[in-house]
């Protein structure tokens, strides 16, 4: 199994990330590349990761994850922007350029249903998505191009999809069994991300 | 009760009843509205289309320089630089379908900007609004941004909810609803919604800033569209989805963009500069409600308030003052009025773009004030000022190297007592003053500054058009400039420099001669525009060329063989130049091969004697005279030795053909050794007509450098003359060589003073020269104070009989280290 989130080792790297974003435009195809450093800290019991563009010194986006009544907690803060949110256990932001997603790894079945909801002008907005936990083979994995020259990664590996009511595919992220962090993203918005230092 | 009643009575029951029953089963509707708006209304601009390029070509907007063109000038000195270079190549398509363009990148630039743009002149380019706006356009073509599908109604509300109302933040919205991409940034929204069970009915009115505006629009346009959609509710009441209603089923919004974080795919585009740029705002003279001082220069400024300058200058200047309205509009005039010390009015006029001031005007009570207002300065007015100022002294450099050279400069007070307002102006080739380089400064008594022409603050856009230097000063000073490459050839341009109206380029060569090149120009010192008649003569006296031109005030006619009007030259000729009004023109020229440089100022053209200071011995130098004869008949021109007296057994008689040139060699006849009695005696010339001439030194092997100067004439005489610059050089290499003769008929005793770096008198190094008439003497400054030379900084030669007058000259020379050549040498007259 992978390990649980916020309990364990996911999303909680010992030291700083790089990751490499490539955004194609729907409309023309194009792409364009952003590399980001994540850095995580601890305050108290709360991990906070903070994601920053490489040549930036000011994070785009703030996740601290924390515990409440056994529920994992995901406070979200993007740069510009007052309003703090916090999802729970799950966080997906397919309009989101930064690729701060956190899935429910450590969902005891290979199949969960989850709500984000999300309040706004007194409003709270709600979007359904189930989550598909799949293995892959170590050579599917590699032969993909999903893992980055250099990234330590034995395997086994494992797929998180993330599929909206109508059952489109949202959002995958996939994981080696022993990894902190994911190796490979994709979402709907044509982002695709690789880890291409730290995690391990 | 008739059954006519109770019918009517049943009716009235039954009908009753229906109502009460529609009434209980009909959903509880309620109906609210609510508006808000961003915190900053983002600002309108335009969406420079790809197949234009505008931001590059100026297309669309003003011209050039366009806004990237702009950026670079500023940032290089030149364009197109690296930027738009850049635009022209990864942008620009003029193949692109007409409405691509920059509509999405400004959207985020105006939502994420808060700015209010005002134009400003940086660094004297002036950044207009529509300039600014374009950069911080391309500045965010390629943010990091929030982008959601704003086709479904729920996400859309989401935003309007979210960034607008709770945040207070515009968004940018795709709001056509076909392929075309058509952003805008929508800011506020009103919206009316009626809650009917699991469903919410939405009307909403959104204000979006528009991008159909000119480039230079200042603040916002606003235009507003209708949407309606229906958003689904779950059980709590909580937003699960939407479908759009009536028009907007068809007409809603497509992407939604939010920034995060401004980022450009230009290499050569920097954020951090271009906010700067946008926030600026109004010129570099401008320092509150005080006078600024305007100094000589051209000014490309910014009317937002009232502006007052105060034009120092001394009693006798003449000003000249050109005031230009360059906004671009037709609207308001802009007001000037020049006033006095006293207040007393000397010039009044309202400018318009087509009708510029121009003032010509003499002080005689100075300081001048100049005032600059309008009666509206909601949109503020761009202008130039041009002003220059005729000072009582003068010096010119005429020729600024820009091919690698260095060109320093040694600018001295020799007088007695501190000079005020001294300043170095660069001028163009129009002969508008570009800037103030140096100054106004104080040069205390002694006091001589050395500087690289590099060390000046000019400004780097502005470098290609500087052509020349001026030393302005209300008393003389010395002013000497030397340039060279750093191992060969060397320079020089001093004070001495003629005027007239017939003068004589004594060089010229042909284009693409294997010999090296030549330059040089004609300038218009007057302030009217004159007719030029130059005549292009071989060396032989043949007429090869004839050329009438009209020179502007103040304006350079260059001189370039190969170029217009002199597309062929005569190898070894030269040229006569002559006005038709009587206005003074100035000229010079500069010829150069692989190992020398000379540069000489024109010739004057008289009938006067002529001094030649110095013949070299002949064992090492050659001393070359070269003649010219600017007349249709044959003139002899006659060499005699000073010393000689009436004794005429050693002069050396030439004769020149009908506007021939002619070069002689003088060591052999005259460079007589110290047991000659003629040792060290000027040579007298006098011609039987005008002629014009110069001496030349160079080193017998004729692969040294070598250095001209215009033969010596009476007006060159004085009681004193100076040696501007003593570098004090301990390296053996340089040397600095001096002759001072005597052309009166009375024996002279000249002092010779040397001063320090403060100006002090060296006294003990001081000597004493006795010069019988038509005598000379020649040293090396080294030679004055041996170990301690190297404290003299510059050096006055006074005669010590009152009216006395004395003339000579200077020589720098370099021998390199293991070299047997004199390979860097120029002087000029004192």
């Amino acid at each position: 199994m992978l390990p649980p989130v916020a309990h364990g080792e996911a999303y909680h790297p010992e030291g700083a990330l790089h990751i490499l974003s490539e955004y194609r435009e729907l409309r023309s195809g194009s792409t364009r590349k952003a590399n980001w450093k994540v850095l995580p800290e601890d305050l108290d019991a709360h991990r906070i990761l903070n994601f920053y563009l490489a040549d930036g010194n000011e994070p785009l986006c703030k996740l601290m994850l924390f515990h409440e009544k056994d529920k994992l907690k995901i406070q979200w803060q993007a740069r510009g922007v007052r309003k703090k949110t916090v999802f729970e256990e799950i966080l997906v932001l397919p309009d989101f350029p930064v690729p701060c997603d956190i899935l429910p790894i450590d969902m005891d079945e290979n199949t969960g249903t989850f709500k984000t909801r999300r309040e706004a002008g007194g409003r709270w907005f709600v979007t359904t998505y189930k989550v598909v936990r799949k293995e892959v083979g170590p050579q599917e994995a590699m032969g993909q191009g999903w893992i980055r020259a250099g990234v330590k990664a034995p395997g086994p590996f494992y797929f998180l999809n993330v599929l909206d009511s109508s059952g489109n595919m949202v959002l995958r992220q996939l994981w080696d069994d022993n990894g902190n962090w994911w190796l490979y993203e994709e979402n709907v918005s044509g982002r695709r991300s690789w880890l291409v230092e730290g995690g391990e | 009760m008739s059954p006519v009643k109770r019918l009517l009575h049943r009716r009235f029951l039954i009908l009753f009843s229906l109502m009460l029953c529609i009434v209980a089963f009909t959903p509880v509707s309620t109906a609210w509205s609510e508006t808000h708006e961003a915190d900053a209304v983002p600002w309108s601009g335009y969406w420079w289309p790809f197949y234009r390029a505008g931001l590059a070509t100026g297309s669309g907007y003003l011209g050039h320089p366009a806004p990237l063109e702009k950026y670079d000038l500023l940032t290089y000195g030149f364009y197109p630089g690296r930027l738009t270079s850049w635009y022209l190549q990864e942008i620009y398509d003029p193949d692109a379908p007409t409405w691509w363009g920059h509509c999405g990148d400004w959207a985020q630039a105006a939502c994420f900007e808060n700015l209010q743009f005002f134009p400003s002149s940086e660094d004297n380019i002036i950044f207009r609004v529509g300039d600014k706006k374009g950069l911080m356009t391309l500045a965010h073509n390629n943010d990091i941004a929030v982008r959601a599908d704003g086709t479904r109604p729920d996400v859309f509300h989401y935003w309007l909810l979210n960034y607008v109302k709770d945040e207070g933040k515009a968004f940018v919205a795709d709001l056509d609803p076909d392929d075309e991409v058509w952003s805008y940034v929508i800011f506020k929204y009103d919206m009316n919604k009626t809650n009917s069970g699991n469903t919410l009915s939405v009307v909403v009115k959104v204000s979006y800033a528009d991008d159909m505006v000119f480039p230079d629009y200042m603040g916002t346009q606003v235009r507003t569209a209708n949407f309606t959609y229906t958003l689904f509710l779950d059980d709590t009441g909580e937003i699960v989805g939407g479908e759009w209603t009536g028009n907007s089923i068809g007409e809603h919004p497509d992407q939604l963009t939010f920034p995060l974080m401004a980022r450009t795919t230009s290499p050569d585009l920097d954020y951090e500069e271009v906010l700067r740029l946008a926030r600026s705002k109004d010129d570099f003279l401008e320092a509150g409600d005080t006078e600024e001082p305007l100094i000589p220069g051209t000014y490309n400024l910014i009317l937002m308030d009232e502006d007052r300058y105060e034009i120092s200058c001394s009693q006798g200047d003449t000003v000249v003052l050109d005031v230009e309205k360059l906004d671009g509009s037709q609207e308001e005039e802009v007001s000037a009025v020049l006033t006095d010390r006293e207040g007393a009015m000397l010039a009044r006029a309202d400018i318009f773009e087509e009708d510029p001031m121009h003032i010509i005007v003499t002080a005689q009570d100075p300081p001048f004030h100049l005032s600059l207002t309008r009666q509206d300065y909601s949109r503020p007015s761009i202008y130039r000022i041009k002003i220059d100022i005729k000072k009582a002294f003068a010096r010119e450099i005429p020729y600024i190297p820009k091919n690698g050279m260095w060109s320093g400069f040694a600018l001295t007070n020799y007088g007695d007592s501190s000079i005020d307002g001294v300043m170095l102006t660069t001028y163009n080739a129009q002969g508008d003053p570009v800037q103030t380089v140096l100054g106004p400064v104080e040069l205390q008594a002694g006091e001589k500054q050395l500087f690289f022409f590099d060390d000046l603050g000019w400004r780097i856009h502005e470098y290609q058009e500087t052509e020349r230097l001026v030393l302005l000063s209300d008393r003389p000073v010395s002013f000497l400039n030397l340039f060279g490459n750093n191992d060969t050839r060397m320079g020089c341009f001093v004070q001495g420099q003629k005027k007239g109206t017939h003068l004589v380029i004594p060089d010229v060569m042909a284009p693409m001669s294997m010999d090296g090149n030549m330059s040089g120009a004609v300038i218009n010192e007057s302030v009217q525009d004159i007719q030029l008649i130059m005549d292009v003569y071989t060396e032989d006296g043949v007429l090869f060329n004839e050329i009438d031109e009209v020179l502007g005030k103040g304006e350079k006619f260059s001189i370039v063989p190969g170029n217009y009007p002199f597309y062929s030259m005569p190898q070894g000729g030269w040229i006569d130049v002559e006005t038709v009004e009587d206005a003074q023109i100035s000229g010079y020229q500069s010829v150069s091969s692989v190992q020398r440089l000379d540069t000489l100022f024109a010739l004057p053209v008289n009938a006067g004697q002529r001094i030649i200071p110095h013949v070299t011995p002949p064992e090492r130098w050659i001393t070359r005279v070269t003649l010219i004869n600017p007349n249709h008949e044959e003139n002899r021109i006659k060499f005699h030795p000073a010393l000689a007296g009436e004794d005429h057994s050693q002069d050396l008689d030439i004769l020149l053909g009908p506007w021939e040139k002619r070069k002689v060699e003088i060591q052999e006849w005259f460079g007589w050794n110290s047991q000659d009695p003629f040792f060290h005696s000027v040579i007298e010339l006098n011609g039987e007509r005008t002629f014009a001439g110069y001496y030349t030194y160079l080193e017998s092997s004729g692969l040294g450098d070598e250095a001209g100067f215009p033969l010596l004439e009476e007006a060159d005489f004085r009681s004193d003359l100076v040696l501007p610059h003593y570098s004090g050089e301990n390296n053996t290499a340089w040397w600095t060589g001096v002759g001072i003769f005597n052309p009166s008929s009375e024996k002279e005793t000249v002092t010779v003073e040397p001063y320090d770096r403060e100006g002090e008198l060296l006294e003990d190094l001081g000597i004493q020269l006795h010069l019988n008439p038509g005598a000379y003497h020649v040293m090396f400054v080294r030679s004055m104070g041996g170990a301690r030379a190297k404290e003299i900084s510059f050096v006055k030669f006074v005669v010590e009989e009152p009216g006395g007058l004395i003339g000579g000259f200077y020589l720098y020379g370099n021998r390199s280290d293991g070299m047997d050549l004199t390979d860097r040498l120029a002087g000029a007259n004192m």
